[in-house]
């Protein structure tokens, strides 16, 4: 057939921006074989080619490579002849996950439904190619995400995501087109939001991501179809629980040197340091003091809505402490003066990469102590051991890593499976342990591994420190959670790894899904966005930016919980009980005697044994908390709301607050004097200032 | 209950401050799922304005079939003063897996807020009572009567309190 010229009768069923799709009225009854074609015409048009018209087509047939692999179509077109009007094609209902990869070959150039529902699994490909990366039922996870790489469970999920996968496509053949295909107001649909109903569209072949291949299957569609937003957005991350939140982002290259080698001073032939070289082909952010508003407005909000204690940061120029003050100096324009600092830069340096690692961390609720920098040669970026002490005595070495990325494959380090340089990665994850085992007297064990990993939660990196006692804490709260996404498939390259040690008082760990799920023509970069033409004098599609958090990196920001109070308990002879600076857990039992908690957020817990006398001398009200649960339990006492059904009661004696209990509330047993609640008054016999 | 309560109170509190030696009374009461408890304690004088705490040198306390001495106390049992104002006693026996662990809760500003509380060394305190703190004679009369002279406006007071707490 190929190069013979024919003729060749259809139904128009849908118009592409470089051809159209024809289908034959009634079939050849073979499920084996397409009763579809598309027909290649390039610029020209021919005025019968409307939907539902019949039409003869004179061309030759050809096989079009595309995608890795070959389309049928009909080239080289002569002529378009109307032969009628009004005709429609029933859609062929087809099965889908294919059962077999490749097997919608069958339907190429047919229009064909498709039952849903569908997720979207990556809208990278919306703006530049028209295109959305979907999956029939939920998202596609990188197989590494999930299993060990050659497990049966590895080789299933791989097998899974290309049969459930399909592109939806919008016909056209035109890069950053000005309007963005399927795009709904507000920059949706995000990575995981859903189509419920069926998809129509005519079935076709090209490529799937930013390579020309491999290609996979693609839907264009012929008839409407709408989103449910599955994954919302959030406006603040999760809670995470503890006294100590933490956070790792990659704040994708916070650079205070531009590409046009302008600096956020206002100084001009300046350049970014990489290597011996100084130069501004080296800065990898902004290019200029525009986009570097836009990109610090947005890493600002994020970072001040996630208002961790502490935060491992990636991906900041590697000026000394320059970019990261200047981050710093942002946020306590919104959070406050001195409410983040700069950790001092580390023994060892900040290595000769132009890009850097750093801490910063709120001085009202720790100190950081001198750090250190790994500065082994098998390290692109030195991983920093930055010690931190918390007010109330407690210690803990935030350790902030960035290794190797998976681009740019070497022969020497190919792309076996857990993407390039897979041997280096971990290579410096091992290194990484023996930095961190010669570095234990700062913190005693106390270490938590952050960053930007390049490397899947079950990939070789991950695997040498989840089996060589790191805890890999995302995995422990939220299996398969992610923090990137690439080739249609979600991960997390952005770790949280806790010694055993301290992963035994870490009390929650969340992704905040800010970045990786949403659409990147929402990023601070004007390039490819209107106002700039992009196809001739055609404006480059809509610049979706807006000054939230979302897409304020490519990555998603992760975020702990640590539990790191000082823990004092009275003794039975104990006629005081002072907590320190900072936070503390106050156990107090029988015996009377006065609690101090000093600073910071404590918790007063009574135990069983309580039988009043207890005075608090400086309760703070949104600070401390006050557990009577264990009384209440031995007393007998309902524990769903104490204070509403009137087994505690408060009333004021001179200048405080006295805190009873009445063991039946409204029955004969008259209440008890429990505590005393110094310099205050019976407000504080609510509800958000006691445990129960 | 609550004006005898309250008069004890007073008595107690006269003697403790007026007699020239050492002090021994009683006291008496029932939980609140109506077990009677009653024992005694003594301690040496203190001044007629003090406030504080006082170690008791002498106590007693039968419950249950069985008696807690002072050396059975967890810490310094104590009787308890604001100005003068007897508060009650802080007695603890909290360590005995044997037998009810046993505790004398003296108040924060009033002796109406003393109460008893018994339970096990495992499961905490489980019950509550309330207490009654009664004079013995063993004081010499001349003194006595001075001291109710003295602070019978305290056991008016303590019963003025008892009486807007009711209403």
């Amino acid at each position: 057939m190929v190069g013979q010229t024919t003729v060749v009768p259809g139904v128009v069923t849908r118009i592409n921006s470089n051809g159209f799709f024809i289908q034959d009225l009634t079939g050849d009854a073979n499920p084996a074989t397409s009763d579809g074609l598309f027909v290649f015409t390039g610029a020209t048009t021919y005025p019968a080619v409307a939907l539902g018209n019949l039409v003869r087509v004179s061309g030759t047939v050809a096989e079009f490579s595309t995608g890795g692999s070959t389309v049928t179509q009909l080239s080289n077109v002569t002529a378009v002849a109307l032969t009628g009007a009004g005709f429609s094609i029933t859609p062929t209902d087809i099965t889908f996950p294919e059962t077999v990869e490749g097997e919608l070959e069958r339907y190429e150039g047919m229009l064909v439904r498709i039952s849903g529902p569908f997720t979207i699994s990556q809208n990278s490909f919306q703006s530049r190619f028209g295109q959305l990366t979907l999956a029939q039922g939920d998202r596609l996870e990188v197989p590494t995400n999930r299993a060990r790489p050659g497990t049966p469970e590895h080789t299933a999920l791989v097998e899974g995501n290309k049969l459930r996968r399909l592109i939806l496509d919008d016909g056209s053949s035109l890069q950053n087109p000005s309007t963005i295909p399927y795009l709904d107001a507000n920059a949706l649909p995000r990575a995981g939001d859903r189509i419920t109903g069926n998809l129509v569209g005519v079935i076709d072949y090209g490529p799937s991501s930013a390579s020309a291949t491999p290609g996979d299957y693609r839907l264009h569609p012929t008839a409407a179809f709408t989103y449910v937003v599955a994954n919302p957005r959030t406006a603040a991350p999760a809670a995470v629980g503890g006294n100590i939140k933490v956070a790792s982002f990659n704040v994708l290259n916070y650079f205070t040197t531009f590409t046009n080698g302008q600096n956020v001073a206002g100084q001009s032939g300046q350049g970014c340091s990489e290597g011996a070289s100084v130069n501004a082909g080296n800065c990898r952010g902004a290019d200029n003091l525009d986009e570097f508003s836009r990109q610090r407005t947005k890493i600002i909000d994020a970072l001040a809505r996630i208002n961790a204690d502490a935060v491992g940061l990636m991906e900041l120029q590697n000026n000394g402490n320059v970019a990261a003050q200047n981050l710093v100096d942002g946020l306590n324009q919104v959070l406050g003066a001195g409410t983040y600092a700069v950790a001092p830069l580390p023994t060892n340096g900040t290595g000769s990469d132009a890009i850097r690692t750093a801490v910063i961390f709120k001085p009202a609720r720790m100190s950081a102590l001198q750090g250190i920098s790994d500065t082994a040669s098998i390290n692109d970026r030195p991983t920093l051991l930055q010690p931190l002490q918390l007010h109330n005595g407690e210690r803990f070495s935030l350790v902030v890593n960035h290794l190797k990325s998976k681009g740019g494959c070497s022969s020497s380090d190919p792309d076996l499976g857990q993407g390039c340089w897979n041997i280096k990665r971990t290579a410096q994850a091992n290194q990484l342990r023996s930095f961190l085992s010669s570095q234990a007297g700062i913190s005693g064990a106390a270490q938590l591994i952050v960053g930007d990993f390049n490397a899947y939660a079950k990939e070789d990196p991950i695997d040498v420190l989840t089996t060589n006692g790191f805890v890999d804490l995302v995995e422990r709260f939220q299996p398969g959670a992610h923090s990137y996404v690439f080739n249609g498939e979600a991960g997390r390259l952005d770790h949280l790894l806790a010694s055993n040690s301290l992963a035994a008082k870490v009390i929650g760990a969340v992704h905040w899904h800010i970045n990786a799920d949403e659409q990147p023509q929402a990023d601070y970069n004007r390039e490819l966005k209107a106002p700039l033409t992009c196809n001739g004098a055609a404006l480059c599609p809509p610049d979706l930016y807006g000054p939230g958090p979302y897409r304020s990196s490519d990555h998603d920001p992760v975020i702990a919980g640590l539990s790191l109070y000082k823990s004092i308990t009275a003794g039975v002879a104990d006629t005081s009980l002072v907590g320190t600076a900072g936070d503390d857990i106050l156990t107090s039992g029988a015996g009377r005697r006065t609690i101090t908690t000093g600073a910071g957020f404590d918790q007063i817990v009574f135990s069983s044994s309580f039988t009043g006398a207890a005075t608090i001398a400086d309760f703070a009200p949104g600070f401390d908390t006050i557990s009577l649960r264990a009384p209440l339990q031995a007393l007998g006492v309902p524990l769903v709301d104490p204070i509403t059904q009137g087994y505690l009661s408060c009333r004021v004696s001179g200048a405080d607050a006295l805190i009873s209990v009445d063991t039946d509330a409204a029955g004969p047993a008259p209440a008890r004097a429990w505590l005393l609640i110094k310099s205050a008054n019976c407000s504080v016999l609510n509800r958000t200032n006691f445990v129960f | 209950m609550t004006s005898l309560k309250t008069l004890s109170a007073g008595l107690l509190l006269a003697f403790a401050a007026a007699s020239s030696q050492a002090a021994s009374f009683t006291f008496t009461g029932f939980t609140d799922d109506s077990k009677s408890f009653f024992g005694s304690f003594g301690f040496a004088d203190v001044a007629i304005d003090f406030t504080g705490e006082v170690n008791l040198n002498d106590f007693s306390l039968e419950f249950e079939g069985q008696t807690y001495a002072l050396s059975d106390a967890d810490r310094p049992a104590v009787a308890l003063f604001d100005a003068g104002a007897f508060l009650g006693v802080d007695f603890i026996d909290n360590d005995d897996s044997t037998r009810f662990s046993v505790a004398l809760t003296g108040g924060f500003s009033s002796v109406d807020e003393a109460f008893f509380a018994h339970g096990s060394t495992s499961n905490g305190f489980t019950n509550y009572g309330s207490v009654s703190f009664l004079s013995t004679p063993v004081s010499e009369p001349g003194s006595v009567a001075l001291a109710l002279a003295g602070f019978g406006g305290i056991a008016l007071m303590a019963r003025r309190r008892a009486k807007a707490k009711s209403a």
